[in-house]
């Protein structure tokens, strides 16, 4: 998560070519017209600039995130850094790993038959 | 808008509601499936073909059992000619002994006397059959008797930003009426620590997530993860990450509902609510096995566009990718591009999408159906003998 937490008043804030879709996201999404390298947006009152060319559909980090940390999307964790992210970084494949074994052991042993589950 | 909590569909006498009347000429093994379809195109009836119904063992073997009596048991089903061969382990005469309340026949192509008086006796069978279902009325029907199957497939980022959240809202408007709504397990490997903690008890909690333990343990058996395969290629292309993200973005598309119950593939839904199914496997293989649980009718997401459809449910096609509505028009029946664009909510457009619902079940056609896309699989477990 971003140190600073966004306001948002709807499902989908921030400008029209990126929607962040929740206040806990540290990434946005690019929609319109992909963002070229050095194309800049406004984001809760910050300028952040595409280091990277990023593609339509793709995601924009909004801040820094070390490697290590949660990637966040739709307000959930979606993936872990591999590598240090800049704000205006393309985040995908090459510098996020997946993190479903972890959530999964969160609540429960996929091992275990036995009942593990807790709200 | 004015939400509708009706429909025009073909009550059947066990209550359950049809929103189509079709004679389905039902295979039941490989070897009976050029003979069935031949029966099926001369007579008017749509074919339900596959490539199972003998040596099979064990839970393979129920499975494609309850798919094919799940099948025939659908509400949009009029009427059934069965179409055997005579010697594989799912019989004919079984089959059509497991529908109680509309007409029903089995024949055999051994007892027939080979293909071609096969063939002339089932034409004969099915356009009586044909006839007689052809004269039954629509009448107007509470929604509260649709189940409506949710899938997605070809997904890209609109997908989880757009046409599933859309699907959502209609999902939750169906359930707030005492409608039904069945959702696959196979888009949703990511997200069992959301979807176990939605479960309605800790039992249906245990049966989400062994599902998902049971997929990582059959494909560690098989020597590879399955995390290899999902995201798909083409979801990483359009932006698509991890499968944590991919999944987050499918469940949205059964709404917010408390999660009812958790069924076997092909298993019959059977009350209101949200319901979780194991679709393993590919599209056809999922929508499938979700109309064999009863729905009526599919809502299938994409973001590439794809054109599947089954013979026996309207499969509706829904996306969120605006160029990809526009090159595949043909196919695509709904775009929920206006989210995307911020000119409509994802409640307006959900709400757009219900009653775009409730016009395919009152009889208008979706491009699946006009198209003629037929496509049925049934899944398998276990390796073949």
């Amino acid at each position: 998560m971003c140190e600073k937490e966004y306001q948002s008043s709807s499902l989908i804030t921030g400008e029209r070519n990126i929607l962040v879709l929740s206040p806990k996201d540290n990434t946005a999404t690019v929609v319109g017209a992909s963002l070229k390298a050095g194309d800049s947006f406004r984001f809760d009152g910050l300028i952040v600039k595409a280091m990277k060319n990023i593609p339509f559909g793709h995601k924009v980090a909004l801040c820094n995130i070390q490697a290590g940390e949660y990637i966040y999307k739709y307000g959930e964790i979606i993936g872990k850094a591999t590598e240090t992210i800049y704000p205006g970084d393309h985040v995908h494949t090459h510098n996020v790993e997946d993190v479903v074994d972890e959530l999964r052991h969160q609540i429960s042993s996929p091992n275990s038959r036995s009942d593990k589950f807790k709200e | 808008m004015i939400k509708r909590n009706t429909f025009w569909g073909y009550e059947r006498t066990d209550g359950q509601v049809g929103i189509r009347n079709h004679l389905l000429v039902v295979s039941t093994v490989h070897c009976s499936a050029v003979v069935a379809q031949k029966i099926a195109d001369q007579a008017g009836g749509v074919a339900i073909t596959h490539q199972q119904g003998c040596m099979q063992l064990g839970e393979d073997l129920e499975q494609t059992k309850r798919v094919l009596q799940g099948v025939v048991q659908n509400p949009n089903c009029g009427a059934v000619l069965v179409v055997g061969l005579g010697c594989e382990q799912i019989h004919a005469k079984e089959l059509a002994e497991t529908v109680k309340d509309k007409p029903v026949a089995y024949i055999n192509i051994h007892a027939e006397g080979g293909t071609p008086k096969t063939i002339v006796k089932g034409i004969n069978i099915a356009k009586k059959m044909i006839d007689t279902i052809s004269r039954q009325k629509r009448i107007q029907c509470s929604v509260s008797k649709l189940i409506l199957a949710v899938k997605c497939g070809g997904s890209d980022p609109t997908s989880g930003l757009a046409a599933n959240p859309a699907l959502g809202v209609a999902s939750d408007l169906l359930i707030g009426l005492d409608g039904a709504v069945v959702m696959g397990t196979e888009s949703l490997y990511g997200s069992e620590h959301i979807l176990a903690k939605r479960a309605k008890s800790p039992e249906i909690a245990q049966k989400i997530l062994h599902s998902f333990a049971d997929l990582e343990r059959d494909s560690l058996q098989m020597g590879h993860s399955f995390k290899e395969a999902n995201p798909t290629p083409g979801n990483k292309l359009r932006g698509i990450t991890t499968m944590v993200e991919k999944a987050l973005g499918a469940m949205t598309k059964g709404g917010t509902a408390p999660i009812s119950g958790f069924l076997n593939a092909g298993e019959r839904v059977t009350e209101p609510g949200l319901w979780i199914m194991e679709t393993r496997g590919g599209d056809v293989t999922g929508i499938s096995v979700q109309a064999a649980g009863g729905a009526q009718l599919v809502v299938f997401t994409t973001g590439w566009g794809n054109p599947v459809g089954l013979p026996i449910a309207p499969v509706i096609k829904v996306t969120g990718n605006n160029s990809t509505y526009k090159r595949m028009l043909d196919n695509l029946d709904f775009d929920t591009n206006d989210i995307i664009t911020r000119e409509k909510t994802v409640q307006e457009v959900g709400e757009e999408l219900f009653n775009k619902i409730l016009d395919i079940a009152d009889g208008e056609l979706c491009k699946a159906e006009i198209l003629g896309h037929n496509e049925f699989a049934i899944p398998r477990i276990g390796s073949a003998i």
